[in-house]
């Protein structure tokens, strides 16, 4: 299953990564927090969408990603 | 919503308190609430500043003030006594899960509390704030877990606006502030300023929130 990113906002179709709150290869609950994101001057914090192992960090801070795009891959 | 007032609260002190609201409020044990402040001098930078967000280090160190990173949007700004810091912690739901759209709402907010003392206070696109002239007088930076909003704004009213010389204030060296008792020219009280908030935070929630989506 891939992470993806949310849409945050109307007619915004980017965010930034500004943090992964877990390395690779680590368990994830169901809900729990993931990855934080900036748009404008909010962050926002993405639960894991299901439980599973993080298998792959596809996108890593600092980066600019679009809505939709996968940047991580559960197990 | 509940409007509650904490007096003066040290920071780290201030964000555990957030942090049990938010967590009450994602789990829907209370209402939307919002949290009335200020803080001992210190500088916070959000998640968009680093390092290079302060030009002075040693003139911070001088003064006793603490620099603390933190997880809101937006870069490096200031807080102090005689500055308000408003907090709410509010279910995003009612817009519509829209953050930039609740970015607009705190803008506008914060014009109408500026207003409210006879500021006309302009919101410029792409540099989020209100700003009168070219001065910076109100901040906006915020963070969003589970679609709840915790941090929030802060309004100078009459604090000391020297240290914010120190830091690239939102990652931008250029940028001035000003503060209401400076465009007024009349000393004034946080308390003032904290009796205008709960009417005009619900009069605008109602305006922009309960027109489109409720």
């Amino acid at each position: 299953m891939k992470i993806v990113v949310p849409p945050l906002a109307e007619g915004v179709n980017e965010a930034t990564i500004t943090l992964w709150l877990v390395q690779e290869g680590a368990t994830l609950g169901k809900d729990q927090d993931v990855v934080e994101m900036a748009t404008d001057k909010a962050t926002f914090t993405m639960p894991s969408p299901a439980a599973g192992i993080l298998k792959k960090i596809i996108r890593g801070e600092g980066e600019t990603v679009k809505v939709g795009e996968p940047i991580g891959e559960l197990l | 919503m509940k409007f509650i007032d904490y007096g003066c609260l040290d920071y780290r002190k201030a964000y555990e308190l957030q942090t049990e609201y938010l967590k009450k409020r994602i789990a829907g044990e209370i209402y939307d609430t919002v949290l009335m402040l200020e803080h001992p001098p210190v500088v916070t930078i959000g998640r968009l500043g680093s390092e290079t967000s302060i030009i002075d280090r040693a003139a911070l160190k001088r003064r006793g003030i603490d620099i603390i990173p933190v997880d809101r949007g937006g870069d490096a700004t200031y807080h102090a006594p005689g500055q308000l810091v408003i907090y709410p912690i509010v279910d995003l739901g009612a817009y519509g899960r829209d953050i930039h759209r609740y970015l607009a709402y705190l803008e506008t907010f914060l014009a109408d509390l500026l207003g409210a003392f006879g500021l006309k206070a302009a919101i410029i696109g792409g540099r989020r704030g209100a700003w009168i002239g070219e001065k910076k007088a109100a901040s906006i930076g915020i963070a969003v877990k589970r679609w709840v909003s915790y941090h929030g704004v802060s309004i100078n009213v009459d604090c000391d606006l020297e240290p914010f010389s120190f830091i690239r204030v939102c990652g931008d060296a250029a940028i001035q502030v000003t503060s209401i008792a400076r465009e007024t020219g009349m000393p004034i009280a946080v308390t003032e300023v904290k009796e205008r908030v709960q009417r005009l935070f619900i009069r605008r929630f109602h305006e922009d929130c309960c027109s489109a989506a409720c």
